[in-house]
């Protein structure tokens, strides 16, 4: 049984030694020099030699012999967008086809172009362009391209191994090999994403891939494994929250980078709401947001005082209509509604205009300092206008203009006469319920 | 029938554009009231204006229609003057009689651009009542008995007049023309009677302040004209009056002399749904500044010793209200 064994490996090895010195003897016949491509418009140097690398790898996998990329560059010094040059230079260092190629970079795209030059004939045996996926994936996508070029150019430039004996050199250690050395290529670098959004999510922009996470914002940083150059694309989120999408090049210049700020979703809030017209008493409200926080509603009781004849420096030249001392206890409850058209636009807002409308309330009880029971009236009257808001982290400020109505309803009031119209400068307070 | 339907078509529609105006140059006078209404001082003062909290009594007219003034009798009772009648009412707004007046004929009223005009209340041939308007010169005869009203008119037109009580239905009025009454004064700018002393009171203007935004307040004298039932002779200082800020437009409409206080309204517009009007209350001996003020809209005024009434018409002319309102809250 041992013997058996032994036999057949022995076997095994010959016929390897065959295959490969079959595979020697024609391979002899095509020597690739493969240029480091070359970036476009701008685009960063970082990935010239990984796709000239990885390239060579795979053509040197699928037996084509590759001169050194050393000895390329000592017979080219420049970058290879001169075809003449570097068909020359090829054919100096011993080389039967050239491969040339460059490569752009856009935004979270990656789109190369090729062409191998067979030196015997000086024709352009092989042109194609590619493109695929920038950012986080740019080194799966280098991989992809090179194998796809290679595969191209074995087929574009007759394979010098018969499929036998690929079959026999095929190794998955060599790919693992591959790999490793395409992991290597990059310089890793280590970016401090600083937020005051603690908790806040960071994914990577990659709706393909269902933009996977990449950390947690946890005590006001999260660090974020890249490799220089990089091209980041990102989407910060948090629950009740706005999400902020931001793209920068990572570099170990700066390592690290704030994030901006997430803005809170509203919701149901209370306020606390003053007007310049009645100083002396505050609002207490609930409002709740609709329609993609587009349209809010609200209900408010206020209780405030007002004098029939104010102290002189609130007059500001006004003279009082009822010049005595006291006043009137005002119940106030309302009810309305309020428009953010730009919320349907761009949600994430911090600085929000509205219009509203609503149904105010008075019920005044008339402090009488003379005479008789005091006064009680009451009166209904609508409002409407427009306003300001500014939402910050989980509050918000707002500033409103509104008119009011005369009287559409009214009981112990001066019926008959025509009530006037006014004007109200409100200014309020929201917390979150 | 088809010429009374194109008539009252008409003076809708006379009264459509009239409001119409003076909506628009109320808003244009009012805009700067509205700005001011943002203030503490100013949004209570509008509050109050309509929230008075010294109305004390407020009653709904019923069964007339077209209200168009208001009477006070020297006693406290009030009149509602409306086209086709006259509701009398305590000096507490409940209402006592309701007379009719002939249906054909209806009561004049008159709208001649010097503000609502005012109507006296005289006692008639025996205990009924009369009422009177100073400027058209209608004399309305109001018998208890059956309820109905004898309508007069006594002269054409005059700047005041007034007409003596327990007079029979012969009774002539002084009447008070304008012309020779500015040449014996020039001053003069409102008369009122005292039906109590009796004695006929004028108020001159001395002295006017433009103040900003299309305001003015003014210094004047409560006089005394004598004699008071004819042409007057001779003219006696009675008390200083201060009178406020007012918009500018406004003129004096009428001088109420009463027991303790005199009450003197300034305005504009004479129909009832246009009126825009000021009252103050002075202490008639003391004079000086206004111990009340009432701003109203849509309201016409008169005052009694204690109180002011003021009336309103509904915009269907079909009935209106009357509300007493005491001098202080």
């Amino acid at each position: 049984m041992a013997l058996t064994r032994a036999r057949a490996i022995l076997l095994v090895i010959l016929a390897a030694a065959v295959a490969a010195g079959q595979a020697g003897a024609q391979a002899a016949a095509r020597r690739v020099a493969v240029y480091e491509f070359v970036p476009l418009a701008g685009s960063s140097a970082a990935y010239a030699r990984l796709f000239a690398d990885s390239l060579a790898l795979e053509l040197e996998r699928q037996g084509y012999r590759i001169v050194a990329a050393a000895r390329l560059k000592e017979l080219l010094a420049v970058p290879a967008t001169d075809l003449a040059a570097a068909v020359a230079a090829a054919r100096f260092a011993g080389a039967d086809v050239a491969v040339v190629g460059f490569y752009l970079i856009e935004g979270q795209r990656i789109r190369i172009g090729a062409r191998a030059v067979d030196l015997a004939s000086e024709a352009v045996a092989l042109s194609l362009e590619a493109e695929g996926a920038a950012g986080f994936d740019i080194f799966d996508t280098i991989d992809a391209l090179s194998a796809d070029l290679a595969a191209r150019v074995r087929v574009a430039l007759e394979p010098v191994l018969k499929s036998e004996t690929i079959v026999e050199r095929e190794e998955i250690i060599v790919e693992t090999v591959v790999v490793e050395e395409v992991l290597e290529l990059g310089t890793p670098i280590t970016v401090a994403l600083l937020s005051g959004d603690e908790g806040a999510v960071v994914r990577a922009e990659d709706p393909a891939r269902g933009d996977p996470e990449l950390g947690v914002v946890n005590e006001g940083r999260l660090e974020l494994a890249t490799k220089e150059g990089a091209a980041l694309a990102l989407i910060v989120g948090k629950e009740g929250h706005y999400p902020k999408r931001l793209s920068f090049t990572a570099s170990a210049a700066e390592p690290e980078r704030r994030l901006p700020r997430l803005t809170a979703k509203p919701a149901s809030e209370l306020f606390f709401r003053a007007a310049l017209d009645r100083p002396f008493g505050l609002e207490l409200g609930y409002r709740r947001y609709l329609l993609a926080e587009s349209l809010a509603v609200d209900a408010a009781a206020g209780l405030y005082f007002v004098p029939y004849a104010y102290p002189a420096f609130m007059r500001f030249g006004v003279d009082p209509t009822i010049d005595e001392l006291g006043g009137a206890v005002d119940l106030s409850l309302g009810a309305a509604a309020a428009f953010y058209p730009l919320s349907l636009l761009v949600p994430s807002l911090r600085l929000r205009p509205f219009i509203h409308a609503g149904l105010g309330s008075d019920l005044t009880l008339a402090l009488a300092a003379g005479s008789g029971s005091p006064p009680i009236s009451w009166t209904l009257r609508g409002l409407g206008g427009l306003g300001l808001r500014y939402g910050g982290r989980g509050y918000s400020l707002a500033l409103a203009l509104s008119f009011i109505s005369p009287a559409m309803l009214s009981l112990g009031a001066l019926q008959g006469t025509e009530s006037p119209m006014g004007l109200r400068l409100s200014a309020e307070v929201t917390l979150p319920w | 029938m088809v010429a009374s339907r194109t008539g009252a078509r008409h003076r809708h529609l006379a009264r459509l554009r009239a409001g119409a105006l003076a909506l628009a140059a109320a808003l244009l006078l009012s805009a700067c009231d509205l700005l001011l209404s943002m203030l503490p001082q100013a949004g209570a003062n509008a509050a109050f204006a309509y929230a008075d909290p010294r109305l004390e009594t407020s009653v709904r007219i019923n069964g007339l229609s077209e209200v168009f003034n208001i009477a006070v009798a020297p006693d406290g009772r009030v009149f509602a003057i409306a086209r086709n009648g006259v509701a009398e009412y305590s000096s507490e707004l409940a209402l006592l009689k309701t007379y009719y007046a002939d249906a054909a004929e209806g009561i004049q009223r008159r709208e001649d651009g010097n503000g609502p005009e005012e109507w006296q209340v005289t006692n008639g041939p025996g205990v009924d009542p009369v009422l009177f308007a100073t400027r058209s010169g209608v004399a309305l005869y109001l018998f208890s008995s059956a309820g109905t009203i004898y309508q007069r008119k006594l002269f054409d037109m005059s700047y005041y007049a007034v007409i003596e009580s327990t007079v029979d239905f012969n009774a002539v009025p002084v009447a008070y023309q304008e012309e020779p009454l500015l040449l014996f004064d020039p001053l003069i700018r409102v008369l009122g009677v005292d039906f109590i002393a009796p004695a006929l009171y004028s108020i001159r203007e001395q002295a006017r302040v433009a103040l900003a935004n299309g305001f003015n307040s003014y210094n004047a004298t409560l006089d005394l004209l004598t004699p008071w039932f004819s042409f007057p002779s001779s003219v006696s200082f009675a008390a200083d009056l201060t009178i406020p800020r007012v918009r500018s437009e406004f003129s004096v409409h009428r001088l109420y002399p009463r027991n303790g206080i005199v009450a003197l309204v300034m305005g504009s517009g004479s129909y009832i749904g246009e009126v825009e009007s000021s009252t103050f209350i002075y202490d008639r001996a003391l004079g000086g500044q206004p111990i009340a003020r009432f701003d109203m809209r849509g309201a016409i005024t008169a005052a009694s010793d204690s109180a002011l009434y003021a009336i309103t018409g509904d915009r269907d002319d079909k009935g209106g209200w009357i509300h007493k309102l005491r001098f202080r809250p």
